[in-house]
């Protein structure tokens, strides 16, 4: 209604502007033209005062009349014209004046127009107060539901800033909402892990007493054990003993296997030394094959200077010959009476080394039978040993079925060990939920903290008498948003 | 009656009269000499003469013989052959016995001559040789490295 008044006025006002220059306009043109005819006029008046000044002298001539008579002439023509333009800026004077009237006509219908228009305004804006009043009024109540109506006057600002500070105050209620159940969530879960806390103690003193009658009974039966271990202690006494009495009769042993091994020794190197004659026996025999295919090529060579003898051309020749086959015959001698002595004295060498092979092997015979006798007497204290080791078998048997026991119930206390770690574990376990629970019911109280540090609360919401009445207000807005 | 000294040489069973033969030896102390004949071994000194050896087996165009020297009996010839084995003497008469294939084959490679008599002895044919004959021969005389 307003805008369509204002562009009324507007469309009005500009006309009027428009007239009024128009009117300007042609009041500015009839001026001109009244003083162009005006100033034309009296241009001309004066041209005729000049002519008829000079028809009325009497030294005129008549060129200067005819000259006067035609400025005459050509005034009288002008004058028409004159009275025209005259009628012209006559009409356009009043025509002017007609527009300047209607220009003050319409300047007054303007204004009054623009009165009536700001009377509305003022009257429309008062409305609008009074809803916005009367829409966020409830707010002072606490109640969340109130909303400002947006409209395009001049109260949509602050309608839109209404409405964005209850929503931001409505997440605000229900985040604080939201908080506080899970801290009441989390105060219970702390209160279920405490109680698991304490059954779990109450079980594992249970355990405890039971692993305490289990070590009693271990106890006692430690007790028949330490009396079957004084009877293997008395057991292997008796067969140290007699494993002294051994050890004696293998010590002995010992020392004539000792000898006999020394025995063996000796009758090694005299093989050794055998081993080694056997080596220079067949180093001669090498010697004595030589000696044997010199003897062959001795023989072919007599041979055949055997039959050359006949051939021989001197005597000369044949004796130079047989004193050559007479040296290498003589030296072949000679390498066979040393390969001879050789062999003999290797022969004497292996007699000897075999007489006291001999002799060893006699004494070995004897340490041995010695040492047999030696050995029956150790075999005695081991049979001995051996009745002692049944009876401490028998005793160790008996331990062992103690130990055997023994491990069961070190099992069964092992296993009620177990529980006991298991109940420990569940105890740890349920404090470490105790303390997750706790980090949490921190983080939300820093949560609400940060919620509510940037906002100034209203005076009401302050009041500890109010702060049932406005927890509910606030879960019930909560509520309206996680429906939401 | 003639008595033969039979032998081998680069694989040849042979024989020579033993009244040709003047010694055998066993290990003598040969020396080369530069500028001769690859059969030609060098030179010994037996009995305190100069003697010079010459390899049989590779003379006959087989391979080396390595084993006793046969020292030829001087109205023959101042030589000594060396041989690879001395199989022994021989009493017996030499027949008439062709040549066998390795004999053809040193004939036609080497430079040995064969006669046609040869002592039988425990199945293998020693062929003859003309001691005569070789030692004279020019082959056998000239020891100078061939190009």
């Amino acid at each position: 209604m307003a805008d369509t008044n204002n562009n009324s006025n507007s469309r009005s006002l500009g006309i009027a502007i428009v007239c009024l220059a128009l009117a300007l306009c042609a009041l500015s043109v009839s001026i001109f033209g009244i003083v162009t005819s005006t100033t034309a006029a009296q241009q001309r008046a004066m041209d005729m005062h000049a002519a008829w000044q000079t028809l009325q002298s009497d030294s005129v001539s008549g060129s200067e009349a005819a000259s006067a008579t035609n400025v005459l002439s050509a005034n009288i023509v002008e004058v028409p014209l004159l009275q025209s333009a005259n009628l012209w800026a006559a009409g356009l004077a009043a025509l002017s004046f007609l527009l300047l009237v209607w220009v003050a006509i319409a300047a007054r219908n303007l204004f009054r127009a623009k009165a009536e228009l700001q009377s509305g305004i003022h009257r429309s804006q008062d409305s609008a107060l009074g809803r916005l009043d009367t829409e966020t009024s409830p707010l002072l109540n606490g109640d969340l539901r109130s909303s400002a109506t947006e409209t395009t006057d001049v109260t949509s600002p602050v309608a839109k800033t209404f409405n964005h500070a209850v929503a931001e105050l409505r997440w605000l209620v229900a985040t604080l909402s939201s908080s506080a159940e899970q801290l009441a969530e989390s105060l219970d879960k702390s209160r279920e892990s405490a109680d698991k806390v304490s059954s779990a103690c109450s079980e594992q003193s249970r355990r405890i007493h039971l692993s305490s009658n289990d070590l009693f009974s271990m106890s006692a039966t430690m007790s028949g054990l330490s009396a079957d271990a004084a009877e293997s202690s008395y057991a292997a006494k008796t067969a140290v003993e007699k494993a002294e009495a051994g050890g004696v009769a293998l010590s002995a042993s010992l020392h004539r296997l000792s000898a006999i091994r020394d025995e063996a020794d000796s009758t090694t190197r005299v093989m050794h030394r055998l081993a080694e004659n056997v080596s220079a026996i067949d180093e001669c025999i090498t010697v004595i094959q030589d000696v044997a295919k010199q003897t062959d090529l001795l023989a072919l060579n007599t041979t055949i200077r055997a039959s050359a003898g006949s051939r021989a051309a001197t005597v000369n020749d044949a004796a130079a010959d047989l004193g050559r086959l007479s040296d290498e015959v003589a030296q072949l001698a000679e390498v066979l009476g040393q390969a001879t002595r050789d062999i003999s004295a290797i022969t004497r060498t292996i007699t000897q080394d075999a007489s006291g092979t001999v002799q060893s092997m006699e004494h070995i015979a004897s340490e041995l039978a010695s040492g047999v006798e030696q050995t029956q007497q150790a075999s005695d204290a081991l049979d001995v040993i051996q009745g002692s080791s049944h009876s401490l078998h028998e005793s160790v048997v008996q331990m062992t079925e103690r130990c055997v026991e023994q491990t069961g119930i070190a099992r069964k206390i092992t296993e009620s060990m177990d529980e006991i770690n298991q109940i420990s574990d569940q105890t740890i376990d349920g404090l470490a939920l105790n303390a997750v629970s706790l980090d949490e019911l921190q983080k939300l109280a820093v949560e609400m903290r940060n919620a509510i540090v940037g906002y100034q609360m209203p005076e009401a919401h302050r009041r500890p008498g109010s702060k049932n009445s406005t927890m509910s207000v606030a879960r019930r807005a909560a509520d309206r948003a996680v429906n939401a | 009656m003639t008595q033969y000294l039979l032998f081998d040489a680069g694989g040849l069973d042979l024989a020579a009269p033993s009244s040709l033969v003047k010694a055998i030896h066993e290990d003598l102390n040969i020396q080369a000499v530069a500028g001769t004949s690859h059969w030609f071994r060098g030179l010994a000194v037996a009995h305190g003469k100069l003697l010079p050896v010459t390899d049989m087996g590779a003379f006959a165009g087989r391979r080396s013989s390595s084993g006793r020297t046969l020292e030829l009996d001087p109205s023959a010839s101042i030589a000594g052959l060396q041989v690879d084995n001395i199989v022994g003497l021989s009493d017996e008469e030499a027949d008439n016995v062709p040549l066998s294939d390795a004999e053809n084959d040193a004939l036609s490679v080497g430079k040995l001559t064969f006669s046609e008599r040869a002592i039988v002895n425990k199945g293998r044919n020693h062929r003859v040789l003309d001691i005569g004959s070789l030692v004279q021969s020019p082959e056998f005389l000239n020891i100078t490295e061939q190009p």
